[in-house]
C-alpha cells in the first residue's frame, strides 16, 4: 500500500455515511472521488484511528480536494499523469480500503478500455481482474489506480457487466487534472527515462568530438540558411507558425489592385491560423505551402506579363513599380524553408573537412539538446549492424521497455507536441563495418517509413557519394527525403570562420600583412585553414602576405609525429611508426599507381591500430568501404587521404627519400607526365619547390636538367618563400622585365605587393624600382611599361570596369587604396614603398597623386620627407620632374613647421628644369632674334 | 532611434514593441510638410518602406529562438553574424531591439538611395533621431 493512499469519512449529523480513500497531493490536501465527500463533514482517519477534519477547497463533478489545518505527516503523491498508453494491455494495480471496515485492499489485472458510453464521472473500464475481486468494492472510490508507477485515475465505480460478475470503472487523470498543482503531474515514465537516456548519449558523442577537435564550438558559423533548414526540420510546429506570422505581414494590396486591374482575382491569406495545435501541423503545412506557391505564381505572372501588354507609358511605369521588389525570391526562399517541415530525412554533403561534423554538433548541443529533445547522435563508424537494430535497443532501454510500447509513448508524444525524435548519423562515408552501408542505410530509411515520429540527419563526404549511395539518391521518395550540398560560402561565413579558427588556436597574427590572396586561400578550404591553424598554434605576429601550403604541411607532419609520440607511448617508437605508416601508403600508391583507397589489408597490426586512431581523431585520412564489382562482389575498406596536396606532398617527400639514383627518379618521372597522372601536377610542383629550398644542393641540378624546368619555374616560383629566392632569381627577373617578357606581368604583381621591405630582404618591390630606374631612360619603354601594368581603368560606354589582363593593379585604384587607408604613421611607415611607387607612376594620374603626396605630407610628414630625399638621388629625368612636382605641390600646401624648411630645401637642390630657361631663350634666339 | 549600416544591411535601434502605425503618426508631426503634398506623400513613403517589413530581431530571438542562445547579444553574434565590436557599440538596454531594415521587400529604389545616396541617408536619421522611438 503506497503512503499516500489514506481512510476517508464522510458524516452527516454526527452519523458517519460514507467511507472512501483518499490521496495525499500535498502537506495538507488530500484528493478523493465527489461522491464521496456528500456529508456535513469530512475526516481522514491517521494513526491509531485518530481523525482529522477537513475542508472542501475545489472540485469538479469526478474529484475533490478537501484540506486539513494541520501537516498530514504522509508521503506526497506526485506522479499523477495524463499521457499513458490505457489500452488492453495495460497492467494496473488499485490499492485502497474496502468496505465499512476500511480494510486494506488491493486489486490487479490488465487492462484499461475507454468507453464511448462514459458519463461525466467516469470514462474508463477496468477488465481482466487477476486478483483482489470482491462482491463488493464500496470504500475504494477515490482510489489511486496505477499502471508503469504513475497514478493513471481514481476509481470511481463498480459495475456488473454481461456475465453478472462486478467490474469497476475509473475517472482518467484528464477528467480531474485542473484540480491538481503542477507539481503533482509527472510525464510517463518511459517518456522521461528515453529523453535522460537519449540525451546523455547524444551530450556523450558530442563532447567527444570536442575532445578530439573534429567540432569546436566557437568556430561554428550559421553558414546560409543550412541551420534553419534543419530548425523548420525539426520544430516543424513552431517554425511553420514563424512562416505563416512572417507571410501573412506581407502587404499584397498594390499588388491585389493590379490584380483586379487585368481581371485576376486578390490575393487573401488571412484564412491561414496563427495558432493551432500538433496534429493539424499536416494540414497547416499544406495549406501554406499551396498559398506560397499561389503567391509566387501570381507575382511571376504578373510581372512578366507587364512586359509584354501594350499600355501607355504610365500605367507601364506604375505597374513595374508594383514589382520592382525581391518579394517573389523572400517567398520562393520562405517556401523552401516550409518544405523541410513536411520532409523526414535529411542528408547533408559537402567536401572532405569542411565543417559537416562541426553543424551537426552545434545543432545538437545547441538547438536539440537545449530544447530537451530526443535525440540520438551516432557516428555513422561506430555502427556495426542495422542501425534500426541498434536504435531499438536503445530506444527499449535495453529490453526494459517493449518495442511496441516504446514506439505508442513516442508516437504519443509527438503528436500531443509536434516533435519528433531525431536520429542524426554522421559521417556515413566513414562506416567500414557493414557491408553494402548505402542499402543497409536505404533499408534503415524504408523501415522508419513505418515510425511516423522519427526523423533522421545524416551527413557524407562529397566525394564518392554516387558511388556509395547511388540508391539513396535516386529512389528516395522525394516527398519525404532532401539531399542538401552545402558547398559555395558567403563573405560573411568566411570572415567569421577565419576568425573563429585563428582565436581558437590562439594565432596572433599582423592584420595589416594580411593580403586578399591569403585570405581566398585560407578561407575557401576550411582543411588547409585548419592545418594552418594547428601548425601556427600559440604563434604571435605572424605575416600573412602569403600561406605557402608546403611549408605548412611539412610543419604539419613534424606536429602530428610528435602528438602520436606522445600518444602512443606504449607503442615503441610511435614517431617513426607514424612516418613508416606514410612510407607505406605512398609505397603503396607508386607501385600500383592508384592514389586513392589504399586497402587497409595492406598495413600491419600496428600500423592499423594507429590508423584507426588517425581516422577517429584526426583529418589527415578518410576511411571508407569500396565495393568491387567483379564476377563475385567484394567489399573492402580503404584509406585515402583527405587533402590532395596533401597526398601529393607526402608522395614527393617519399620519393625523394628513397629513389637515391638519379635514373630511378627519372624512371618515375617521364611516366607521371606522359601519362598525365593523377598526382602530376601535385608532385612536380612539390619537387620544383623542394628543388628550391630544402633539398637545393642535392636536387637542384637534376631538376634544371629536366625538360618540363621553365615552366615548372615560372608557374611554381611564387610558391616559394622569399628567404630561398637566389641573386640568379632575382637577376633573372630584371632582365625578363626589362625585355618586357611573357613573365613580365607575374613578376612585377609578385613584386609590387612585396612592399614590406623589412620582412622581404630578398626579392622585393625595390627590385622593380631597379627596373623602372634603367627604363626611364628609354621613355617610350618605360611609358608602355607603366601603361601596361598600372594603366588608369577603364570604363566602356556603359560605365563597366574593362578588365585588363596584363594589368597588375591600376594606378587609380592603387591611389583610392592609399588615401583611404593612410591614416596613422605606422601604417604610413609599413607602406612607404607604395608612396615611393606612386613618384614612378605619378604622370598617369597626376592629380589623385598629388592628393595622395598632400595627404601623406600632412599624415605622416616624416616619412614623407625621408622619401624624398631618398628619391632626389635618382638621375633618371622624368623621376627627377615628377619628384619637382609633387614638391611644388607640398609647397603649396603646407605644415608650418620645420618639415616645410626641409621640402623647400629639397625644392632648391632639385635641378629639374634648370636648364629650361637657357634652352627657351636659346630657341627664341635661333627663331625669333629676341633675348 | 539611429539607422546604421553593418557590410550590406541595414538596421535601426529604437526602443521595444515599435510599430509602424505610431511611427507613422509622429512622423505626420515632425515632417511639417503640407498636408497631402507629392513631397509629404513621398517623403512617408520612403519612410514607411524603410520599416514596413523590418524584422524586430529582438522580437524574434524571443519567440524563436531564446532556448538557443543564452541572451540576444549572442543571438546577434551567432545567428545574425553581427561582429562583437558592432554589437557592443550598440549598447542596448533590456527595452530596446534591433530592427533589420528588409527595404528590398517594398522597393529596390529604396535601397539605391540608402545604398548610393549618404545625403538622403543623413537627412532620414536627422529625422528619425527627431523623432525618437
Amino acid at each position: 500500500m503506497e503512503s499516500f493512499v489514506i481512510r476517508s469519512r464522510a458524516y452527516y449529523k454526527g452519523e458517519c455515511i460514507r467511507c472512501g480513500t483518499g490521496i495525499v497531493i500535498n502537506n495538507r490536501e488530500v484528493l478523493t472521488a465527489t461522491h464521496v465527500v456528500c456529508g456535513d463533514q469530512h475526516t481522514i482517519v491517521v494513526a491509531e484511528g485518530k481523525e482529522i477534519p477537513l475542508s472542501k477547497v475545489r472540485a469538479n463533478d469526478v474529484a475533490t480536494v478537501l484540506r486539513t489545518e494541520q501537516p498530514l505527516m504522509y508521503e506526497v503523491a506526485n506522479i499523477f499523469s495524463f499521457n499513458e498508453i490505457l489500452d488492453t494491455h495495460t497492467l494496473w494495480t488499485v490499492n485502497g480500503y474496502i468496505t465499512e471496515e476500511q480494510c486494506e485492499h488491493q486489486m490487479t489485472g490488465r487492462s484499461i478500455v475507454y468507453d464511448e458510453t462514459h458519463d461525466a464521472i467516469w470514462d474508463y473500464y477496468l477488465t481482466t481482474i487477476k486478483s483482489g475481486q470482491s462482491n463488493n468494492y464500496e470504500g475504494l472510490s477515490g482510489s489511486p489506480v496505477i499502471s508503469r508507477e504513475r497514478i493513471v485515475g481514481v476509481l470511481q465505480s463498480q459495475v456488473s457487466n454481461g456475465n453478472g460478475s462486478l467490474g469497476v470503472r475509473m475517472a482518467s487523470v484528464g477528467l480531474f487534472r485542473e484540480l491538481l498543482p503542477a507539481d503533482n503531474l509527472k510525464p510517463n515514465k518511459y517518456e522521461m527515462l528515453s529523453l535522460s537516456e537519449s540525451q546523455a548519449f547524444s551530450c556523450c558523442r558530442v563532447e567527444e568530438n570536442k575532445k578530439s577537435r573534429k567540432y569546436i564550438p566557437n568556430i561554428f558559423v550559421e553558414e546560409k540558411s543550412y541551420k534553419e533548414q534543419l530548425r523548420y526540420f525539426s520544430d516543424p510546429y513552431l517554425f511553420v507558425k514563424k512562416a505563416i506570422h512572417d507571410f501573412k505581414r506581407i502587404d499584397f494590396s498594390a499588388i491585389n489592385r493590379y490584380l483586379i486591374a487585368i481581371a485576376r482575382p486578390e490575393m487573401n491569406f488571412s484564412g491561414l491560423p496563427d495558432e493551432f495545435s500538433p496534429d493539424e501541423l499536416e494540414t497547416v503545412t499544406i495549406m501554406i505551402l499551396h498559398s506560397l506557391s499561389y503567391a509566387i505564381d501570381m507575382l511571376k505572372m504578373s510581372s512578366e506579363r507587364g512586359e509584354k501588354i501594350d499600355v501607355s507609358i504610365e500605367r507601364y511605369f506604375n505597374d513595374k513599380s508594383v514589382f520592382n521588389n525581391s518579394l517573389r525570391h523572400y517567398l520562393e526562399n520562405l517556401r523552401m524553408l516550409v518544405e523541410f517541415a513536411g520532409l523526414r530525412y535529411l542528408l547533408l554533403t559537402k567536401r572532405a573537412g569542411q565543417g559537416k561534423t562541426n553543424l551537426l554538433c552545434d545543432f545538437t548541443e545547441n538547438f536539440l539538446l537545449k530544447k530537451g529533445y530526443c535525440v540520438w547522435y551516432f557516428n555513422a563508424y561506430e555502427l556495426r549492424e542495422d542501425p534500426l537494430n541498434v536504435l531499438w535497443r536503445r530506444l527499449s532501454i535495453h529490453g526494459e521497455y517493449d518495442p511496441t510500447y516504446a514506439g505508442q509513448v513516442l508516437e504519443h508524444a509527438w503528436k500531443r507536441t509536434g516533435r519528433p525524435v531525431v536520429v542524426v548519423i554522421d559521417g556515413l562515408n566513414e562506416n567500414t563495418a557493414i557491408p553494402d552501408f548505402g542499402d543497409c542505410i536505404y533499408d534503415f530509411l524504408e523501415k522508419c517509413g513505418a515510425l511516423p515520429y522519427l526523423k533522421v540527419i545524416m551527413t557524407t563526404r562529397k566525394e564518392l557519394l554516387e558511388e556509395r549511395f547511388d540508391r539513396l539518391l535516386r529512389e528516395s521518395e522525394k516527398t519525404t527525403f532532401r539531399h542538401i550540398d552545402m558547398e559555395s560560402s558567403d563573405d560573411e561565413f568566411k570572415e567569421r570562420i577565419f576568425g573563429g579558427y585563428l582565436h581558437f588556436f590562439d594565432v596572433e597574427i599582423r592584420w595589416q600583412t594580411l593580403m586578399r590572396r591569403t585570405f581566398s586561400i585560407l578561407t575557401n578550404d576550411v582543411l588547409l585553414l585548419r592545418f594552418f591553424c594547428e601548425v601556427n598554434e600559440h604563434k604571435r605576429q605572424l605575416y600573412m602576405y602569403d600561406v605557402y601550403k608546403y611549408a605548412v604541411f611539412e610543419q604539419y607532419l613534424v606536429k602530428k609525429a610528435q602528438e602520436y609520440q606522445r600518444q602512443f607511448k606504449d607503442v615503441v617508437d610511435s614517431k617513426e611508426l607514424f612516418y613508416s605508416l606514410l612510407d607505406h601508403i605512398c609505397e603503396h600508391m607508386i607501385n600500383n599507381k592508384e592514389y586513392f583507397n589504399v586497402p587497409l589489408s595492406a598495413f600491419d597490426l600496428n600500423q592499423q591500430k594507429l590508423l584507426k586512431q588517425m581516422l577517429e581523431n584526426d583529418v589527415i585520412f578518410k576511411g571508407e568501404e569500396l565495393i568491387e564489382n567483379g564476377i563475385l562482389e567484394r567489399n573492402s575498406v580503404v584509406i585515402s587521404f583527405t587533402f590532395d596536396e596533401f597526398r601529393d606532398f607526402c608522395l614527393t617527400n617519399y620519393l625523394l627519400s628513397h629513389y637515391f639514383r638519379c635514373e630511378d627518379f627519372l624512371n618515375f618521372w617521364k611516366p607521371m607526365q606522359e601519362e598525365n597522372q593523377t598526382i602530376r601536377e601535385g608532385v612536380q610542383k612539390y619537387i620544383f619547390y623542394l628543388s628550391k629550398t630544402k633539398y637545393r644542393n642535392k636536387l637542384q641540378w637534376l631538376v634544371k636538367r629536366l625538360p618540363e624546368y621553365k615552366s615548372l619555374y615560372w608557374e611554381f616560383i611564387w610558391d616559394v618563400e622569399d628567404q630561398y629566392i637566389t641573386k640568379e632569381d632575382m637577376a633573372l627577373w630584371k632582365e625578363q622585365m626589362l625585355h618586357g617578357s611573357q613573365y613580365t606581368v607575374k613578376i612585377v604583381e609578385n613584386l609590387v605587393f612585396k612592399y614590406d621591405c623589412t620582412f622581404f630582404t630578398g626579392a622585393n618591390i625595390k627590385l622593380l624600382f631597379e627596373v623602372l630606374d634603367e627604363l626611364v631612360n628609354k621613355i617610350d619603354r618605360y611609358s608602355w611599361f607603366v601603361e601596361t601594368m598600372f594603366g588608369i581603368t577603364k570604363k566602356d560606354k556603359y560605365g563597366r570596369t574593362q578588365h585588363e589582363e596584363q594589368t597588375v593593379i591600376h594606378v587609380d585604384d592603387l591611389l583610392e587604396g592609399l588615401s583611404e587607408q593612410l591614416k596613422d604613421a605606422e601604417w604610413d611607415r609599413m607602406h612607404r614603398e607604395l608612396f615611393h611607387l606612386v613618384i614612378y607612376l605619378y604622370e598617369l594620374a597626376m592629380p589623385q597623386a598629388q592628393a595622395v603626396w598632400n595627404a601623406l605630407y600632412q599624415v605622416s610628414p616624416e616619412t614623407a620627407v625621408e622619401l624624398l630625399r631618398e628619391i632626389s638621388g635618382n638621375e633618371g629625368c622624368l623621376i627627377k620632374g615628377n619628384v619637382k612636382d609633387i614638391l611644388l605641390g607640398l609647397l603649396e600646401n603646407q605644415r608650418g613647421d620645420e618639415y616645410d624648411l626641409e621640402i623647400g630645401r629639397l625644392n632648391e637642390e632639385n635641378n629639374f628644369g634648370h636648364g629650361m630657361m637657357d634652352t627657351a631663350q636659346s630657341i627664341a634666339r635661333i627663331f625669333g632674334g629676341g633675348s | 532611434m539611429k539607422i546604421f549600416s553593418i557590410g550590406t544591411r541595414y538596421y535601426c535601434k529604437t526602443i521595444c514593441g515599435f510599430a509602424l502605425p505610431q511611427f507613422e503618426a509622429c512622423l505626420d508631426e515632425h515632417l511639417g510638410m503640407r498636408k497631402g503634398s507629392f513631397a509629404e506623400q513621398r517623403t512617408k513613403q520612403i519612410f514607411c518602406d524603410l520599416f514596413l517589413y523590418a524584422r524586430d530581431l529582438r522580437q524574434e530571438y524571443t519567440d524563436y529562438y531564446a532556448q538557443e542562445y543564452d541572451n540576444f547579444e549572442q543571438f546577434l553574434y551567432q545567428k545574425e553574424l553581427l561582429n562583437k565590436p558592432d554589437i557592443e557599440e550598440l549598447e542596448l538596454t533590456p527595452d530596446q531591439t534591433v530592427l533589420e531594415l528588409r527595404t528590398d521587400l517594398c522597393s529596390y529604389n529604396v535601397k539605391t538611395l540608402m545604398d548610393y545616396e549618404e545625403s538622403a541617408r543623413k537627412v532620414i536619421n536627422q529625422v528619425i533621431e527627431e523623432i525618437d522611438l
